[in-house]
């Protein structure tokens, strides 16, 4: 499926740190992935599974607490982003990477006005008079599709809808045509018709710009939408990888199994949506062997007593599930639960 | 990083920054004289500063000058004296002008010197390290928790004679503690919202950071400061004065001016009264303020729909 060409951006077993009283917890614990260029790539996970550290490690943003334990690598246009010092990492961020946060309300400084924060983004990477960088702010914003984009840009914050915010953010991320775009879970905070809206952009950018997306998000529906390639995070590893299609018609980890049944679908008639019994584990209290094993339907005796590794299952496909390896007990499992679970 | 001369640079960036106009809404303090305490409040400092500063050209007498003794002893207001004469025979409403200057000027210069202070202290305390800050906000709390008359007391009671500018560093340097408290919160706070986040994602330098994500938000809490800290501090100098550590007789400071008053307070009540009431007035009117400016500044950066 993926060519052999070398990914835009490589994550190497990435472990992040967080000491806390007593020792030191790892919520992100040793996730690899790739994102090749011109793709858009969802990491997914429920809360708690480490997918937004994971994005913020990237960029070298964790808070003061947390660390990148020695070993982790972050490969990004030749250079290894975890090895490198504030200053060269300013240099990547906003003009190389481009961030799309969470939340439109708070990720825009309510005492500026939109035009001069998208300009902000254009002046932190290059020498240029005001009036360009704020001409380039608003052709940018513009491009989002905020209408009257002129007189929005001297707006402020409080004064746009939260979907434009979220056009601004984007417009931020964007406006120096970075190569890649990591957005954190950047259509949460909207509703669902501006959400398809920003997906469109998100795509738009993918297409016209060729910049890759990493795409954050716990929402299987907008992954189904925009991405290409699936990495599903749980308790800080990653358990399965796929491409869209092949994860949604049969998923490979009961985990993924289980996020898909309990997405709601249209036509699914009156019927009770499917959970997934208990929660994520928290770091630090993660059990041994496979760390699914306590919420998965078919655990059996080796999954709490070995921790299944990464299987490669094949056509671009990884799953950490001791059931790929073991056809004969897979098929067994996959029989019956298929309606059953429903 | 910050020094205090940086911090200065900060700040008044800072106020640039909030006192731009708005779109739509007007200015800051447009804002401030449009609502209804704010109004009253501007327009008495208003008042008073007109008083302060034109009141000698519309009423003569110099308020060092002593009327007949034996007629003009303690009298009562008239046409003559309007505030009445004090018991050496000067006029009150004089007195009560010139102390007036001195106490404001001498309250501004304390305000702003401590804020200068407290910025720079919770500036430098917010960005630093978690020990640099404990040890820093430590002695912060260790200066509220000393009480401040008392210091004043063992500072300003060392012989000498008077000294306006002892009086002004020594006020200062025990009043900055609250608003570096203040500071260095915002700072703190500020340092881990969703924008600064954002904005370092996208390559701002640190310094750049701080002038146009912190500083504007730093200066909002510190103007509010200001004018509260002007009605304390004249409150403060008059108590001083009352003790006999602030400013001396017989030169007039609405401190000054209340202690001699509160000698003769049943035979002449207005001695005590007039400068009172201007005080009380004063701090009146600078609560009005800082509290309409504190709206001001919440309706610019709350209005969260």
């Amino acid at each position: 499926m993926t060519a052999p060409a070398e990914p835009l951006l490589a994550l190497r077993d990435v472990r992040v740190r967080i000491p806390v009283a007593g020792g030191a917890i790892v919520p992100v614990d040793g996730v690899s992935l790739d994102v090749h260029r011109g793709e858009i790539v969802a990491l997914v996970g429920e809360s708690g599974s480490g997918k937004s550290l994971t994005a913020l490690a990237i960029l070298g943003l964790l808070d003061a607490t947390a660390r990148l334990e020695p070993g982790s690598r972050v490969l990004f246009e030749g250079a290894d982003l975890a090895a490198l010092r504030e200053p060269a990492l300013r240099q990547v961020r906003g003009r190389r990477i481009g961030m799309v946060f969470q939340e439109p309300m708070t990720a825009l400084n309510p005492v500026l006005t939109v035009g001069a924060q998208v300009a902000e983004a254009v002046t932190a990477h290059a020498r240029v008079p005001k009036a360009e960088a704020w001409a380039r702010a608003v052709a940018m914003l513009a491009q989002v599709g905020i209408a009257d984009a002129p007189a929005r840009a001297r707006q402020y914050p409080h004064e746009l809808s939260g979907g434009m915010r979220q056009r601004v953010l984007l417009a931020i991320a964007l406006v120096n045509a970075p190569a890649l775009l990591v957005a954190d879970e950047p259509t949460t905070a909207l509703d669902v018709t501006i959400q398809a809206q920003l997906l469109d952009l998100l795509r738009a950018a993918q297409r016209e710009r060729g910049a890759s997306v990493l795409l954050v998000t716990h929402d299987l529906g907008v992954v189904a939408e925009t991405a290409q390639r699936v990495v599903v995070l749980y308790a800080g590893q990653v358990v399965e990888e796929a491409p869209v299609a092949a994860l949604f018609a049969a998923p490979l980890h009961p985990y993924t199994a289980g996020l898909l049944a309990a997405m709601p679908r249209a036509g699914g008639g009156r019927r009770e949506l499917a959970t997934i019994p208990g929660t994520v584990p928290t770091p630090g209290a993660w059990p041994a062997g496979c760390r699914f094993a306590p919420r998965c339907p078919h655990a059996w005796a080796r999954c709490t007593a070995e921790a299944p590794p990464l299987h490669d299952a094949g056509d671009g496909r990884r799953a950490r599930c001791h059931l790929v390896k073991e056809p004969a007990r897979r098929a067994q499992v996959h029989a019956p639960a298929a309606g059953a679970e429903a | 990083m910050t020094a205090p001369a940086e911090a200065v640079r900060l700040a008044s960036g800072a106020q640039r920054a909030v006192l731009a106009p708005t779109t739509g809404s007007g200015g800051l303090l447009a804002r401030v004289v449009r609502a209804p305490g704010g109004a009253v409040g501007t327009a008495l400092l208003a008042f008073v500063a007109l008083a302060l500063l034109a009141g000698p050209l519309a009423w003569a007498p110099d308020p060092d000058r002593q009327f007949e003794l034996a007629t003009e002893l303690l009298r009562a207001p008239s046409a003559a004296h309007p505030f009445g004469t004090d018991g050496v025979a000067r006029d009150v409403l004089a007195r009560v002008l010139a102390g007036g200057r001195l106490s404001l000027a001498l309250a501004a210069a304390i305000v702003v010197l401590a804020t200068l202070l407290g910025t720079a202290w919770g500036l430098v305390a917010g960005l630093a390290g978690a020990r640099t800050d404990a040890a820093m906000m430590r002695l912060v709390d260790a200066g509220l928790a000393v009480p401040r008359v008392l210091v004043l007391l063992v500072v300003l009671a060392v012989p000498g004679g008077e000294s306006l500018a002892r009086l002004v560093v020594a006020v200062a340097a025990t009043g900055w503690f609250g608003v570096a408290r203040l500071v260095r919160d915002d700072v703190r706070r500020l340092r881990a919202s969703d924008w600064v986040l954002a904005a370092r994602a996208l390559g701002t330098p640190r310094r750049e950071i701080a002038r146009r994500h912190l500083a504007p938000h730093v200066a909002g809490t510190v103007l509010v400061t200001m004018p509260l800290g002007v009605g304390h501090v004249v409150a403060l100098e008059a108590a001083l004065s009352w003790l006999g550590i602030g400013v001396q007789p017989p030169r007039a400071s609405w401190g000054t001016l209340i202690r001699e008053g509160t000698d003769v307070l049943v035979q002449a009540p207005w001695l005590a009264l007039a400068p009172g009431a201007c005080l009380v007035v004063v701090v009146l009117a600078c609560t009005l303020v800082a509290d309409a400016l504190r709206d001001a500044l919440d309706a610019r950066e709350g209005a969260r729909p």
